[in-house]
Protein backbone atom coordinates (compact mmCIF):
# COMPACT_ATOMS: atom_id res chain seq x y z
CA UNK A 1 0.00 0.00 0.00
CA UNK A 2 1.28 3.50 -0.84
CA UNK A 3 2.40 5.34 2.34
CA UNK A 4 -0.24 8.04 1.99
CA UNK A 5 -2.97 5.45 1.52
CA UNK A 6 -1.67 3.57 4.53
CA UNK A 7 -2.07 6.79 6.49
CA UNK A 8 -5.65 7.20 5.27
CA UNK A 9 -6.83 3.60 5.12
CA UNK A 10 -4.54 1.77 7.54
CA UNK A 11 -5.18 0.77 11.14
CA UNK A 12 -2.81 3.15 12.92
CA UNK A 13 -4.97 6.10 13.83
CA UNK A 14 -2.17 7.88 15.67
CA UNK A 15 -1.24 9.28 12.25
CA UNK A 16 -4.24 11.62 12.73
CA UNK A 17 -2.26 13.40 15.45
CA UNK A 18 0.03 14.87 12.82
CA UNK A 19 -1.62 14.43 9.42
CA UNK A 20 0.47 14.86 6.30
CA UNK A 21 -0.48 17.37 3.58
CA UNK A 22 -1.37 14.36 1.40
CA UNK A 23 -3.82 13.08 4.02
CA UNK A 24 -5.45 16.50 4.32
CA UNK A 25 -5.75 16.85 0.55
CA UNK A 26 -7.21 13.36 0.32
CA UNK A 27 -9.98 14.28 2.78
CA UNK A 28 -10.98 17.25 0.60
CA UNK A 29 -10.90 15.08 -2.52
CA UNK A 30 -12.72 12.11 -1.05
CA UNK A 31 -15.41 14.00 0.87
CA UNK A 32 -16.43 17.18 -0.97
CA UNK A 33 -18.61 19.43 1.15
CA UNK A 34 -19.50 23.11 1.55
CA UNK A 35 -16.61 25.49 0.92
CA UNK A 36 -16.72 27.04 4.40
CA UNK A 37 -16.75 23.58 6.01
CA UNK A 38 -13.82 22.46 3.87
CA UNK A 39 -11.82 25.56 4.81
CA UNK A 40 -12.46 24.98 8.51
CA UNK A 41 -11.58 21.29 8.38
CA UNK A 42 -8.39 21.88 6.42
CA UNK A 43 -7.39 24.53 8.97
CA UNK A 44 -8.17 22.13 11.83
CA UNK A 45 -5.98 19.39 10.36
CA UNK A 46 -3.13 21.74 9.42
CA UNK A 47 -2.96 22.99 13.01
CA UNK A 48 -3.53 19.65 14.72
CA UNK A 49 0.09 18.95 15.55
CA UNK A 50 0.38 22.34 17.24
CA UNK A 51 0.53 22.83 21.00
CA UNK A 52 -2.31 21.83 23.35
CA UNK A 53 -4.81 24.35 24.65
CA UNK A 54 -3.66 26.28 27.68
CA UNK A 55 -6.23 28.08 29.75
CA UNK A 56 -5.98 31.81 29.27
CA UNK A 57 -6.37 34.14 32.20
CA UNK A 58 -9.10 36.76 32.21
CA UNK A 59 -6.36 39.38 31.79
CA UNK A 60 -4.95 37.65 28.71
CA UNK A 61 -8.38 37.38 27.12
CA UNK A 62 -9.05 41.02 28.02
CA UNK A 63 -5.89 42.07 26.20
CA UNK A 64 -7.23 40.39 23.07
CA UNK A 65 -10.58 42.05 23.63
CA UNK A 66 -8.88 45.44 23.87
CA UNK A 67 -7.37 44.85 20.45
CA UNK A 68 -10.76 44.11 18.92
CA UNK A 69 -12.58 46.96 20.68
CA UNK A 70 -9.82 49.43 19.84
CA UNK A 71 -10.22 48.59 16.17
CA UNK A 72 -14.01 48.99 16.21
CA UNK A 73 -14.89 51.67 18.75
CA UNK A 74 -14.22 55.33 18.07
CA UNK A 75 -13.46 57.02 21.38
CA UNK A 76 -13.16 55.85 24.94
CA UNK A 77 -14.57 52.67 26.41
CA UNK A 78 -14.29 50.76 29.64
CA UNK A 79 -14.43 47.01 30.29
CA UNK A 80 -15.42 45.83 33.79
CA UNK A 81 -16.98 42.84 35.62
CA UNK A 82 -15.16 40.12 33.69
CA UNK A 83 -16.25 36.56 34.51
CA UNK A 84 -15.93 33.11 32.99
CA UNK A 85 -19.16 31.54 31.77
CA UNK A 86 -19.81 27.83 31.96
CA UNK A 87 -22.23 26.02 29.71
CA UNK A 88 -20.22 26.39 26.54
CA UNK A 89 -19.19 22.82 25.78
CA UNK A 90 -17.49 23.73 22.57
CA UNK A 91 -16.62 27.41 23.10
CA UNK A 92 -14.69 29.47 25.63
CA UNK A 93 -16.91 32.24 26.96
CA UNK A 94 -16.21 35.34 29.04
CA UNK A 95 -18.81 37.83 30.20
CA UNK A 96 -17.96 41.53 30.65
CA UNK A 97 -19.59 44.92 30.99
CA UNK A 98 -18.77 47.50 28.32
CA UNK A 99 -19.29 51.25 28.75
CA UNK A 100 -18.98 52.91 25.34
CA UNK A 101 -20.65 55.23 22.86
CA UNK A 102 -22.61 53.37 20.20
CA UNK A 103 -22.59 55.54 17.04
CA UNK A 104 -26.30 54.81 16.51
CA UNK A 105 -27.62 54.73 20.06
CA UNK A 106 -25.24 57.00 21.97
CA UNK A 107 -23.57 56.29 25.31
CA UNK A 108 -24.45 52.93 26.79
CA UNK A 109 -23.34 50.43 29.35
CA UNK A 110 -24.17 46.81 28.65
CA UNK A 111 -23.30 43.25 29.45
CA UNK A 112 -21.64 41.36 26.58
CA UNK A 113 -20.17 37.91 25.94
CA UNK A 114 -17.05 36.79 24.05
CA UNK A 115 -17.37 33.40 22.40
CA UNK A 116 -14.07 31.98 21.24
CA UNK A 117 -13.09 28.60 19.80
CA UNK A 118 -10.60 26.44 21.70
CA UNK A 119 -7.62 25.16 19.64
CA UNK A 120 -9.88 22.31 18.60
CA UNK A 121 -13.32 21.60 20.03
CA UNK A 122 -16.12 19.06 20.08
CA UNK A 123 -17.16 20.33 16.68
CA UNK A 124 -15.41 22.39 14.07
CA UNK A 125 -17.80 25.17 13.21
CA UNK A 126 -17.84 28.62 11.75
CA UNK A 127 -18.02 31.85 13.75
CA UNK A 128 -18.83 33.56 10.47
CA UNK A 129 -21.96 31.45 10.00
CA UNK A 130 -23.00 32.18 13.54
CA UNK A 131 -22.53 35.87 12.75
CA UNK A 132 -24.56 35.65 9.51
CA UNK A 133 -27.43 33.82 11.19
CA UNK A 134 -27.60 35.92 14.33
CA UNK A 135 -27.79 39.05 12.18
CA UNK A 136 -30.36 37.50 9.86
CA UNK A 137 -32.70 36.50 12.70
CA UNK A 138 -32.49 39.70 14.73
CA UNK A 139 -36.11 40.83 15.06
CA UNK A 140 -37.44 37.53 13.68
CA UNK A 141 -37.03 35.34 16.76
CA UNK A 142 -35.24 36.15 20.03
CA UNK A 143 -31.48 36.11 19.46
CA UNK A 144 -28.65 38.01 21.15
CA UNK A 145 -27.63 41.14 19.32
CA UNK A 146 -24.27 40.47 17.72
CA UNK A 147 -21.64 43.22 17.76
CA UNK A 148 -18.25 42.19 16.46
CA UNK A 149 -16.50 39.21 14.92
CA UNK A 150 -12.83 38.27 14.78
CA UNK A 151 -13.13 36.02 11.73
CA UNK A 152 -9.48 35.32 11.16
CA UNK A 153 -8.20 35.36 14.74
CA UNK A 154 -6.62 38.78 14.24
CA UNK A 155 -6.96 39.82 17.88
CA UNK A 156 -7.83 36.57 19.65
CA UNK A 157 -5.82 33.32 19.37
CA UNK A 158 -8.85 31.72 17.67
CA UNK A 159 -11.89 33.09 15.80
CA UNK A 160 -14.26 34.84 18.20
CA UNK A 161 -17.58 36.64 18.36
CA UNK A 162 -18.94 39.30 20.73
CA UNK A 163 -22.66 39.47 21.39
CA UNK A 164 -25.09 40.80 23.96
CA UNK A 165 -25.53 38.91 27.19
CA UNK A 166 -29.08 37.70 27.59
CA UNK A 167 -30.16 36.91 31.14
CA UNK A 168 -32.07 33.72 31.73
CA UNK A 169 -31.70 30.01 32.34
CA UNK A 170 -31.45 26.98 30.06
CA UNK A 171 -33.24 24.71 32.55
CA UNK A 172 -35.19 25.13 35.78
CA UNK A 173 -32.81 25.87 38.63
CA UNK A 174 -34.29 23.08 40.74
CA UNK A 175 -33.98 20.20 38.25
CA UNK A 176 -31.15 17.71 38.44
CA UNK A 177 -31.72 16.80 34.77
CA UNK A 178 -29.94 18.28 31.76
CA UNK A 179 -26.56 18.46 33.47
CA UNK A 180 -24.65 17.83 30.26
CA UNK A 181 -25.42 20.69 27.91
CA UNK A 182 -29.15 20.65 28.74
CA UNK A 183 -29.69 17.25 27.10
CA UNK A 184 -32.76 15.50 28.52
CA UNK A 185 -33.88 18.46 30.61
CA UNK A 186 -37.16 17.89 32.47
CA UNK A 187 -38.94 21.27 32.48
CA UNK A 188 -41.99 19.96 34.37
CA UNK A 189 -45.64 20.28 33.29
CA UNK A 190 -46.17 23.99 34.10
CA UNK A 191 -43.15 25.29 32.16
CA UNK A 192 -43.78 22.90 29.28
CA UNK A 193 -47.20 24.45 28.75
CA UNK A 194 -45.72 27.95 28.37
CA UNK A 195 -42.58 27.01 26.45
CA UNK A 196 -44.06 24.68 23.82
CA UNK A 197 -45.97 27.29 21.73
CA UNK A 198 -42.88 29.52 21.58
CA UNK A 199 -40.58 26.59 20.81
CA UNK A 200 -42.74 25.50 17.87
CA UNK A 201 -43.28 29.05 16.57
CA UNK A 202 -39.55 29.80 16.63
CA UNK A 203 -38.73 26.57 14.85
CA UNK A 204 -41.33 27.35 12.18
CA UNK A 205 -39.96 30.89 11.77
CA UNK A 206 -36.46 29.52 11.15
CA UNK A 207 -37.55 26.90 8.64
CA UNK A 208 -39.80 29.26 6.66
CA UNK A 209 -37.32 32.16 6.66
CA UNK A 210 -36.51 33.49 3.18
CA UNK A 211 -32.74 33.16 3.08
CA UNK A 212 -32.48 35.42 0.02
CA UNK A 213 -33.53 38.46 2.06
CA UNK A 214 -30.36 38.58 4.16
CA UNK A 215 -26.68 38.26 3.29
CA UNK A 216 -25.30 34.84 4.14
CA UNK A 217 -21.95 34.77 2.35
CA UNK A 218 -20.60 31.92 4.46
CA UNK A 219 -23.21 29.47 3.14
CA UNK A 220 -23.38 27.50 -0.07
CA UNK A 221 -26.89 27.30 -1.52
CA UNK A 222 -27.91 23.75 -2.42
CA UNK A 223 -30.02 23.17 -5.53
CA UNK A 224 -33.63 22.09 -5.03
CA UNK A 225 -34.36 18.72 -6.60
CA UNK A 226 -30.76 17.56 -6.22
CA UNK A 227 -28.89 15.61 -3.56
CA UNK A 228 -26.26 18.38 -3.11
CA UNK A 229 -27.28 19.19 0.41
CA UNK A 230 -27.61 15.61 1.64
CA UNK A 231 -24.22 14.69 0.18
CA UNK A 232 -22.52 17.75 1.72
CA UNK A 233 -23.91 16.85 5.13
CA UNK A 234 -23.01 13.17 4.77
CA UNK A 235 -19.49 14.06 3.67
CA UNK A 236 -19.12 16.44 6.59
CA UNK A 237 -19.96 13.60 8.99
CA UNK A 238 -17.74 11.08 7.15
CA UNK A 239 -14.86 13.48 7.18
CA UNK A 240 -15.12 14.01 10.94
CA UNK A 241 -15.16 10.24 11.41
CA UNK A 242 -12.15 9.84 9.12
CA UNK A 243 -10.08 12.68 10.51
CA UNK A 244 -10.68 12.22 14.23
CA UNK A 245 -11.35 8.63 15.23
CA UNK A 246 -9.01 6.36 17.15
CA UNK A 247 -10.89 3.11 16.52
CA UNK A 248 -13.12 1.43 13.97
CA UNK A 249 -16.83 0.83 14.41
CA UNK A 250 -17.96 -1.12 11.32
CA UNK A 251 -21.59 -0.26 12.12
CA UNK A 252 -20.74 3.33 11.15
CA UNK A 253 -19.40 2.09 7.80
CA UNK A 254 -22.66 0.24 7.14
CA UNK A 255 -24.60 3.41 7.97
CA UNK A 256 -22.45 5.51 5.62
CA UNK A 257 -22.98 2.98 2.82
CA UNK A 258 -26.76 3.13 3.31
CA UNK A 259 -26.79 6.92 3.51
CA UNK A 260 -24.78 7.23 0.30
CA UNK A 261 -27.15 4.89 -1.55
CA UNK A 262 -30.26 6.73 -0.37
CA UNK A 263 -29.41 10.43 -0.59
CA UNK A 264 -32.72 12.33 -0.50
CA UNK A 265 -33.23 15.16 -3.01
CA UNK A 266 -33.98 18.56 -1.47
CA UNK A 267 -37.62 19.66 -1.70
CA UNK A 268 -37.18 23.15 -0.22
CA UNK A 269 -34.32 25.29 1.03
CA UNK A 270 -34.67 26.09 4.72
CA UNK A 271 -32.36 27.70 7.19
CA UNK A 272 -31.31 24.80 9.40
CA UNK A 273 -30.34 25.85 12.93
CA UNK A 274 -28.29 22.70 13.41
CA UNK A 275 -28.69 22.37 17.18
CA UNK A 276 -32.29 23.40 17.93
CA UNK A 277 -33.04 21.77 21.30
CA UNK A 278 -33.32 22.24 25.02
CA UNK A 279 -30.12 23.68 26.44
CA UNK A 280 -29.77 26.07 23.53
CA UNK A 281 -32.45 28.60 24.44
CA UNK A 282 -32.52 30.97 27.39
CA UNK A 283 -35.81 31.67 29.13
CA UNK A 284 -37.11 33.71 32.02
CA UNK A 285 -37.91 31.19 34.73
CA UNK A 286 -40.68 33.30 36.28
CA UNK A 287 -42.66 33.87 33.07
CA UNK A 288 -41.41 31.08 30.82
CA UNK A 289 -40.66 33.57 28.05
CA UNK A 290 -37.90 32.47 25.65
CA UNK A 291 -35.47 35.39 25.35
CA UNK A 292 -32.70 34.01 23.16
CA UNK A 293 -31.80 31.18 20.82
CA UNK A 294 -28.10 30.35 20.96
CA UNK A 295 -25.52 28.09 19.31
CA UNK A 296 -26.15 28.71 15.62
CA UNK A 297 -22.72 27.46 14.69
CA UNK A 298 -23.95 24.29 12.96
CA UNK A 299 -26.40 26.32 10.88
CA UNK A 300 -26.61 25.89 7.13
CA UNK A 301 -28.99 26.15 4.22
CA UNK A 302 -30.57 22.79 3.63
CA UNK A 303 -33.25 20.36 4.65
CA UNK A 304 -35.57 21.10 7.60
CA UNK A 305 -35.68 17.37 8.33
CA UNK A 306 -32.12 17.63 9.64
CA UNK A 307 -33.34 19.80 12.54
CA UNK A 308 -36.46 17.68 13.04
CA UNK A 309 -34.45 14.47 13.23
CA UNK A 310 -31.92 16.09 15.57
CA UNK A 311 -34.39 17.38 18.11
CA UNK A 312 -36.42 14.15 18.16
CA UNK A 313 -33.35 12.04 18.87
CA UNK A 314 -33.74 9.97 22.05
CA UNK A 315 -30.70 11.58 23.68
CA UNK A 316 -32.36 15.02 23.54
CA UNK A 317 -35.56 14.35 25.49
CA UNK A 318 -36.95 12.17 28.27
CA UNK A 319 -39.91 10.05 29.28
CA UNK A 320 -42.58 11.89 31.26
CA UNK A 321 -44.08 11.46 34.68
CA UNK A 322 -46.27 8.58 33.43
CA UNK A 323 -43.19 6.68 32.24
CA UNK A 324 -44.75 6.25 28.78
CA UNK A 325 -44.93 9.64 27.08
CA UNK A 326 -41.68 10.64 25.40
CA UNK A 327 -41.14 14.41 25.41
CA UNK A 328 -39.20 15.77 22.44
CA UNK A 329 -36.49 18.03 23.92
CA UNK A 330 -38.28 17.62 27.25
CA UNK A 331 -41.14 19.72 25.90
CA UNK A 332 -43.48 18.24 23.31
CA UNK A 333 -45.13 14.81 23.48
CA UNK A 334 -43.73 12.84 20.56
CA UNK A 335 -47.13 11.77 19.22
CA UNK A 336 -48.22 15.38 18.63
CA UNK A 337 -44.85 16.93 17.78
CA UNK A 338 -44.98 16.61 14.00
CA UNK A 339 -48.63 17.70 13.82
CA UNK A 340 -47.81 20.85 15.77
CA UNK A 341 -44.82 21.49 13.51
CA UNK A 342 -46.83 21.14 10.30
CA UNK A 343 -49.50 23.43 11.70
CA UNK A 344 -46.99 26.07 12.80
CA UNK A 345 -44.84 26.02 9.67
CA UNK A 346 -47.19 24.97 6.88
CA UNK A 347 -44.42 22.54 5.85
CA UNK A 348 -44.87 18.80 5.46
CA UNK A 349 -42.87 16.20 7.33
CA UNK A 350 -41.68 13.42 5.05
CA UNK A 351 -41.04 10.22 7.07
CA UNK A 352 -38.47 8.97 4.53
CA UNK A 353 -36.39 12.14 4.66
CA UNK A 354 -36.75 12.18 8.41
CA UNK A 355 -35.43 8.61 8.62
CA UNK A 356 -32.45 9.49 6.43
CA UNK A 357 -31.51 12.43 8.64
CA UNK A 358 -32.03 10.36 11.80
CA UNK A 359 -29.46 7.89 10.55
CA UNK A 360 -27.13 10.71 9.51
CA UNK A 361 -27.48 12.31 12.93
CA UNK A 362 -26.51 9.06 14.64
CA UNK A 363 -23.36 8.98 12.52
CA UNK A 364 -22.71 12.61 13.36
CA UNK A 365 -23.20 12.07 17.10
CA UNK A 366 -20.92 9.02 17.03
CA UNK A 367 -18.41 11.19 15.20
CA UNK A 368 -18.52 13.72 18.02
CA UNK A 369 -18.61 11.43 21.04
CA UNK A 370 -16.38 8.59 19.80
CA UNK A 371 -14.06 10.25 17.29
CA UNK A 372 -13.68 13.98 18.02
CA UNK A 373 -13.94 13.67 21.79
CA UNK A 374 -11.16 11.10 21.76
CA UNK A 375 -8.83 13.06 19.48
CA UNK A 376 -9.32 16.43 21.16
CA UNK A 377 -8.69 15.01 24.63
CA UNK A 378 -5.76 12.89 23.44
CA UNK A 379 -4.04 16.05 22.19
CA UNK A 380 -5.32 18.28 25.03
CA UNK A 381 -6.86 20.71 22.58
CA UNK A 382 -9.81 22.18 24.45
CA UNK A 383 -10.97 23.69 27.71
CA UNK A 384 -13.47 20.83 28.12
CA UNK A 385 -11.40 17.71 27.44
CA UNK A 386 -12.79 15.97 30.50
CA UNK A 387 -16.37 16.52 29.36
CA UNK A 388 -15.57 15.47 25.80
CA UNK A 389 -14.27 12.12 27.02
CA UNK A 390 -17.25 11.58 29.31
CA UNK A 391 -19.81 11.84 26.50
CA UNK A 392 -18.46 8.63 25.00
CA UNK A 393 -20.97 7.12 27.41
CA UNK A 394 -23.67 8.17 24.92
CA UNK A 395 -22.21 5.96 22.18
CA UNK A 396 -23.99 2.66 22.99
CA UNK A 397 -27.39 4.38 23.08
CA UNK A 398 -26.73 5.92 19.68
CA UNK A 399 -25.29 2.70 18.25
CA UNK A 400 -28.40 0.84 19.35
CA UNK A 401 -30.66 3.41 17.71
CA UNK A 402 -28.58 3.30 14.55
CA UNK A 403 -28.55 -0.48 14.39
CA UNK A 404 -32.33 -0.68 14.88
CA UNK A 405 -33.00 1.88 12.16
CA UNK A 406 -30.67 0.19 9.69
CA UNK A 407 -32.24 -3.23 10.33
CA UNK A 408 -35.60 -1.81 9.26
CA UNK A 409 -34.17 -0.49 6.02
CA UNK A 410 -31.51 -2.88 4.75
CA UNK B 1 -0.60 -6.19 45.93
CA UNK B 2 -1.71 -3.45 43.57
CA UNK B 3 -3.20 -0.48 45.40
CA UNK B 4 -4.55 1.51 42.44
CA UNK B 5 -8.19 1.23 43.48
CA UNK B 6 -7.32 2.37 46.98
CA UNK B 7 -5.30 5.26 45.56
CA UNK B 8 -8.16 6.37 43.34
CA UNK B 9 -10.35 6.49 46.44
CA UNK B 10 -7.72 8.76 48.03
CA UNK B 11 -7.66 10.90 44.89
CA UNK B 12 -11.42 11.53 45.12
CA UNK B 13 -11.14 12.36 48.82
CA UNK B 14 -8.28 14.80 48.23
CA UNK B 15 -10.16 16.50 45.40
CA UNK B 16 -13.33 16.84 47.42
CA UNK B 17 -11.81 17.71 50.79
CA UNK B 18 -8.83 19.85 49.83
CA UNK B 19 -8.95 21.00 46.22
CA UNK B 20 -12.70 21.75 46.01
CA UNK B 21 -12.83 24.26 48.88
CA UNK B 22 -9.75 26.04 47.50
CA UNK B 23 -11.41 26.80 44.17
CA UNK B 24 -12.51 30.37 43.55
CA UNK B 25 -16.32 30.21 43.96
CA UNK B 26 -16.75 32.51 40.97
CA UNK B 27 -14.84 30.12 38.69
CA UNK B 28 -17.77 28.05 37.47
CA UNK B 29 -15.70 26.16 34.90
CA UNK B 30 -13.22 24.99 37.55
CA UNK B 31 -16.02 23.82 39.85
CA UNK B 32 -17.76 22.00 37.00
CA UNK B 33 -14.55 20.29 35.95
CA UNK B 34 -13.78 19.19 39.49
CA UNK B 35 -17.16 17.43 39.63
CA UNK B 36 -16.53 15.78 36.25
CA UNK B 37 -13.06 14.64 37.35
CA UNK B 38 -14.22 13.11 40.64
CA UNK B 39 -17.14 11.45 38.84
CA UNK B 40 -14.80 9.90 36.30
CA UNK B 41 -12.31 8.71 38.88
CA UNK B 42 -15.18 6.95 40.70
CA UNK B 43 -16.19 5.37 37.37
CA UNK B 44 -12.59 4.23 36.79
CA UNK B 45 -12.55 2.68 40.28
CA UNK B 46 -15.58 0.58 39.33
CA UNK B 47 -14.03 -0.52 36.03
CA UNK B 48 -10.46 -1.11 37.14
CA UNK B 49 -10.90 -4.85 37.72
CA UNK B 50 -12.39 -5.30 34.25
CA UNK B 51 -9.84 -3.52 32.06
CA UNK B 52 -8.09 -6.66 30.86
CA UNK B 53 -11.41 -8.43 30.36
CA UNK B 54 -12.48 -5.48 28.22
CA UNK B 55 -9.45 -5.83 25.95
CA UNK B 56 -10.25 -9.51 25.55
CA UNK B 57 -13.92 -8.83 24.88
CA UNK B 58 -13.00 -6.39 22.13
CA UNK B 59 -10.67 -8.92 20.53
CA UNK B 60 -13.33 -11.65 20.55
CA UNK B 61 -15.85 -9.17 19.15
CA UNK B 62 -13.44 -8.19 16.38
CA UNK B 63 -12.88 -11.84 15.51
CA UNK B 64 -16.62 -12.54 15.44
CA UNK B 65 -17.14 -9.60 13.07
CA UNK B 66 -14.27 -10.61 10.81
CA UNK B 67 -15.40 -14.25 10.64
CA UNK B 68 -18.99 -13.21 9.90
CA UNK B 69 -17.87 -11.00 7.02
CA UNK B 70 -15.12 -13.21 5.65
CA UNK B 71 -17.38 -16.24 5.35
CA UNK B 72 -19.98 -14.50 3.16
CA UNK B 73 -18.46 -13.56 -0.12
CA UNK B 74 -16.21 -15.19 -2.62
CA UNK B 75 -15.95 -11.79 -4.29
CA UNK B 76 -13.60 -10.01 -1.91
CA UNK B 77 -10.63 -8.39 -3.57
CA UNK B 78 -7.26 -9.90 -2.75
CA UNK B 79 -6.45 -6.91 -0.54
CA UNK B 80 -9.56 -7.30 1.61
CA UNK B 81 -9.45 -11.09 1.74
CA UNK B 82 -5.79 -11.06 2.79
CA UNK B 83 -6.42 -8.37 5.42
CA UNK B 84 -9.32 -10.34 6.90
CA UNK B 85 -7.44 -13.65 6.95
CA UNK B 86 -4.26 -12.14 8.31
CA UNK B 87 -6.12 -10.29 11.07
CA UNK B 88 -8.00 -13.45 12.03
CA UNK B 89 -4.81 -15.51 11.99
CA UNK B 90 -3.09 -13.01 14.29
CA UNK B 91 -6.06 -12.52 16.61
CA UNK B 92 -7.20 -16.08 17.18
CA UNK B 93 -4.15 -17.42 19.08
CA UNK B 94 -4.25 -14.39 21.37
CA UNK B 95 -7.71 -15.27 22.67
CA UNK B 96 -6.32 -18.26 24.50
CA UNK B 97 -2.96 -16.68 25.34
CA UNK B 98 -3.16 -15.55 28.96
CA UNK B 99 0.25 -13.91 28.68
CA UNK B 100 -0.68 -11.66 25.74
CA UNK B 101 -0.02 -8.02 26.58
CA UNK B 102 -2.72 -5.36 26.45
CA UNK B 103 -0.83 -3.72 23.59
CA UNK B 104 -0.82 -6.97 21.58
CA UNK B 105 -4.56 -7.47 22.18
CA UNK B 106 -5.28 -3.89 21.15
CA UNK B 107 -3.19 -4.12 17.99
CA UNK B 108 -4.90 -7.34 16.94
CA UNK B 109 -8.33 -5.80 17.59
CA UNK B 110 -7.41 -2.74 15.51
CA UNK B 111 -6.31 -4.95 12.61
CA UNK B 112 -9.61 -6.85 12.72
CA UNK B 113 -11.60 -3.60 12.81
CA UNK B 114 -9.61 -2.20 9.90
CA UNK B 115 -10.09 -5.32 7.80
CA UNK B 116 -13.85 -5.31 8.40
CA UNK B 117 -14.01 -1.59 7.59
CA UNK B 118 -12.30 -2.19 4.25
CA UNK B 119 -14.66 -5.08 3.55
CA UNK B 120 -17.79 -3.02 4.24
CA UNK B 121 -16.51 -0.21 2.04
CA UNK B 122 -15.76 -2.66 -0.74
CA UNK B 123 -19.20 -4.24 -0.36
CA UNK B 124 -20.78 -0.92 -1.39
CA UNK B 125 -19.86 -1.93 -4.95
CA UNK B 126 -21.36 -5.45 -4.72
CA UNK B 127 -24.71 -6.51 -6.10
CA UNK B 128 -27.53 -5.68 -3.66
CA UNK B 129 -28.05 -9.24 -2.35
CA UNK B 130 -24.42 -9.82 -1.49
CA UNK B 131 -24.01 -6.35 -0.10
CA UNK B 132 -27.03 -6.83 2.13
CA UNK B 133 -25.57 -10.08 3.46
CA UNK B 134 -22.38 -8.30 4.44
CA UNK B 135 -24.15 -5.36 6.05
CA UNK B 136 -26.62 -7.52 7.98
CA UNK B 137 -23.76 -9.69 9.20
CA UNK B 138 -22.08 -6.58 10.61
CA UNK B 139 -25.27 -5.45 12.33
CA UNK B 140 -25.82 -8.86 13.91
CA UNK B 141 -22.23 -9.24 15.03
CA UNK B 142 -22.37 -5.72 16.53
CA UNK B 143 -25.26 -6.53 18.90
CA UNK B 144 -23.07 -8.07 21.65
CA UNK B 145 -20.80 -5.03 21.45
CA UNK B 146 -23.74 -2.68 21.99
CA UNK B 147 -24.97 -4.72 24.96
CA UNK B 148 -21.47 -4.74 26.41
CA UNK B 149 -20.92 -1.00 25.92
CA UNK B 150 -24.27 -0.20 27.54
CA UNK B 151 -23.24 -2.19 30.60
CA UNK B 152 -19.79 -0.63 30.65
CA UNK B 153 -20.98 2.97 30.46
CA UNK B 154 -24.24 2.80 32.39
CA UNK B 155 -22.75 4.42 35.54
CA UNK B 156 -22.14 7.61 33.53
CA UNK B 157 -25.90 8.16 33.36
CA UNK B 158 -26.57 8.55 29.63
CA UNK B 159 -28.59 5.39 29.03
CA UNK B 160 -32.29 6.26 28.64
CA UNK B 161 -33.34 2.82 29.93
CA UNK B 162 -30.77 1.86 32.58
CA UNK B 163 -33.14 -0.68 34.09
CA UNK B 164 -32.85 -2.94 31.08
CA UNK B 165 -29.04 -2.92 30.95
CA UNK B 166 -27.46 -6.30 31.74
CA UNK B 167 -24.87 -6.68 34.51
CA UNK B 168 -21.35 -6.17 33.19
CA UNK B 169 -20.20 -9.53 34.57
CA UNK B 170 -22.73 -11.30 32.36
CA UNK B 171 -21.84 -9.62 29.04
CA UNK B 172 -18.12 -9.11 29.36
CA UNK B 173 -17.34 -12.79 28.86
CA UNK B 174 -19.36 -13.00 25.63
CA UNK B 175 -19.97 -12.97 22.74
Amino acid sequence: MHPYLREVDGNDFSTRDNPSPAFIAEMTRRYPTERETDTLFVRKMQRRSGPPYQRMTLDELSTCLDGLLGAHIQGAYEVTDRTWFTGGVSKIQMGFTLAWTDPKEGPKRERLVIRMDPNEGSNTTSREREWDLLRAFEGVIPVPRVYWIDRDATWFPEPALVYAFVPGVTKPRTTATGRVSGLGTNFGPALRKVLVPQFMAHLAAIHTFDHTTKPMPSMDVPRIGTTDNALWQLNRARRIWEEDRGEDIPLVEVACNWLERNLPPLDRISVVHGDFRSGNFLFDEATGRIDAWLDWERGHLGDRHRDLAWMTDLTMGHYGEDGKTYFVCGLVPQDVFFGLYEEASGLKVDPERLAWYRILNCVQILGSVVATGYRVARLGKSHQDILLTRVKGMAPTVMRQLSNMLRERL
Amino acid sequence: MDNTENTLRAVVKALNDVVGPAIDPSDGLAREQLRLVTDYVKFAQQRLDYLEARERFELRHGLALAHAVESISGLWSGLVRDALREAIATGEPLVADASASAAALRQATAALGGAVRRAVREAQGFDPVLRRSVEIAVLEATEPRIRFERSWYVPLGFDPAPGEVEPLERVINGP
